[in-house]
């Protein structure tokens, strides 16, 4: 956060003049930097920053004048229904295909779902996005494809999430099943695993029923770091499929250079990035009882 | 002493060679640096060369990409757009690298106080999500190449500065460093004499595997027009405007989106590649 406030600070020109643009006079310049109290010393300021920020107040829009509190609650739902419903879905296609690659290890197909998780991983959000558009909606024209779909309709809602959130999960997807075939793979040469294996429990249900057990720990420990990438990756998917949500936002106040609104976004994500590492760590020690000690 | 290096280097190439993801990659990765360091040389059309008439056509023989809105050849477009974002990541982690190690060892050397407010800038920095972080940076400071260059980088500093301080905090009580410091050699020569060349196997390692992400990042804030400025050709701007004119063709889209997902994919199995056949314990990602 600190850093946040004097990334603001150092702004090559004075901040009044380039968000009043050319044509502001003087006294404008002026009632603009004291309102904004831009004229305060530095600690003042920072003192102020940290004061609103505890009480909730991110400070107001500097164009339109509204709060950029209430402008958040409003399209923090979209970015946060987003990122969920593609880590569902990550996770619905992602374990069984990591399971999949367990049971062939060491064969073509389990080398061909190697290259494939990671082409998912590598290939940019904004890369899938686009050609899901040109794919699904351009091509055989299934899907819509922008904005969030009608409030109060559920289904249409749902119709405009889906491609979106599986632009989302394309990355998120090959990233799990690569870490459950790792992880499932270490967990099959437990002790545990090898006795089931000699009572004659069948390889399939080894896999899916025990060794996954232990498998899926990791994948929920690195949600951690996921999260923050998803965000980055919201960022992209929101604004291609003009999707209202932070990203949308963040880009907006970038183009215009509303400082205070960019600030909020960066501020809401960073919180959200730092949560979800917590959250991560937490479930980690509920879920594997050898961490703990 | 390059003799030895020169078999190792050959040891390591044979190692990527056995695994099939390696040699998938190896061999994407050159058509790739072919496509960049060849095609500007040999295709018959500039990047920037304009002719409308032909605007918008599908993949053909003269075009085997197509072109774009202003009728300019993709595929020349193309090449010099892998060549920029080859440019910028090699650039950018470069020099994330050289600070990172930089503070990264010195400040485990110092130990104290300048070590806790080496890793407290560690942690606040990569605290944020770096596309969030970049994208704020950019947009105070204005879409330049150098801009994009340093921010990048600055974005990066922490994952060699972690590493560097780690091994460095390892090796700090190691009894050789011990016996020179009796020795009385002064603290820069012991870093950059004994301790540089045992920290950076690894920090060469993320290097590798950085290089997709930031060509991504690279990719993405041009995309949004907040990368590299025209006219210079950048994936990401090939991107956009293929986005802008999908509804006209999906053409120009679809190819620099390939282009692209080529780009990463091949870095991204070079860069594992890499690291599985150096050291297999190593796991960034």
């Amino acid at each position: 956060m600190l850093l946040l406030f004097t990334i603001t600070l150092f702004v090559p020109g004075d901040l009044a003049s380039v968000l009043l643009g050319p044509r502001a006079t003087a006294e404008t310049r002026a009632a603009f930097a004291d309102r904004m109290g831009l004229d305060d010393p530095i600690l003042y300021r920072l003192g102020t920053f940290f004061g609103q920020l505890l009480r909730g107040d991110l400070g107001m829009d500097i164009l339109t004048g509204r709060p950029i509190a209430t402008m958040l609650f409003e399209v923090l739902p979209n970015t946060l229904s987003l990122v969920a419903v593609a880590l569902v879905i990550g996770f619905a296609v992602g374990i069984p295909l990591g399971c999949f690659a367990v049971l062939r290890a060491g064969s073509l197909s389990d080398t061909a779902l190697a290259v494939l998780s990671v082409a998912l991983i590598s290939t940019p959000a904004f890369v899938v996005a686009i050609i899901f558009l040109i794919v699904f909606s351009l091509w055989l024209d299934w899907l819509p494809v922008t904005g969030v779909g009608k409030t109060g309709d559920i289904l249409d809602q749902a119709r405009h999430l889906l491609l979106p959130a599986l632009t989302l999960a394309v990355g998120w997807i090959g990233y799990t099943a690569r870490l459950v075939r790792a992880s499932v793979l270490e967990a099959m040469g437990e002790a545990h695993i090898r006795t089931l294996r000699s009572y004659g429990v069948r390889e399939d249900r080894l896999v899916g029923r025990f060794a996954l057990k232990l498998g899926v720990i990791p994948v929920i420990a690195t949600m951690g770091l996921a999260i923050p990438e998803l965000i980055g990756g919201a960022v992209f998917v929101e604004i291609i499929f003009a999707r209202p949500g932070i990203g949308t936002m963040l880009f907006q106040a970038i183009q215009v250079r509303n400082y205070p609104v960019v600030q909020a976004c960066v501020l809401v994500t960073v919180v959200a990035a730092v949560t979800a590492n917590l959250l991560a760590d937490m479930v980690y020690g509920l879920l594997d009882p050898r961490v703990r000690s | 002493m390059t003799e030895i290096h020169a078999r190792k280097r050959g040891r390591l190439l044979r190692r990527i060679m056995h695994m099939p993801t390696g040699r998938i990659g190896l061999a994407l990765t050159a058509a790739v640096l072919f496509v960049a360091l060849i095609g500007p040389w040999i295709l018959p059309y500039a990047p920037n060369a304009i002719d409308v008439p032909s605007r918008l056509l599908p993949p053909s023989l003269s075009h085997p990409l197509g072109t774009d809105q202003l009728g300019r050849d993709i595929l020349a477009r193309v090449a010099v757009g892998l060549r920029v974002a080859i440019i910028i990541s090699v650039v950018a982690v470069t020099l994330a690298l050289l600070v990172g190690a930089v503070i990264g060892t010195t400040a485990a050397m110092l130990g104290g106080i300048a070590d806790r407010l080496a890793a407290i800038l560690f942690d606040t920095i990569s605290a944020f999500p770096a596309v969030v972080l970049a994208l704020a940076i950019i947009a105070l400071y204005g879409a330049k190449t150098s801009n994009l260059i340093i921010l990048v980088a600055l974005v990066f500093v922490p994952h060699f500065g972690r590493i560097a301080r780690a091994q460095t905090l390892v090796l700090r009580n190691a009894p050789f460093i011990a016996a020179e410091r009796m020795l009385g050699l002064s603290l820069p020569i012991i870093i950059l004499r004994h301790v540089v060349p045992n920290t950076i196997g690894p920090l060469l390692i993320v290097a590798s595997m950085n290089i997709p992400v930031v060509i991504t990042i690279e990719a993405g804030l041009s995309f949004l027009g907040l990368g590299v400025p025209p006219p210079t050709p950048s994936l990401g701007t090939l991107l956009r405007d293929g986005y802008i004119y999908l509804e006209q063709s999906p053409w120009p889209a679809a190819m620099s989106a390939t282009a692209l997902a080529v780009l990463t994919l091949s870095s991204t199995l070079v860069g594992e590649a890499v690291r599985d056949a150096v050291d297999p314990r190593i796991k960034t990602r």
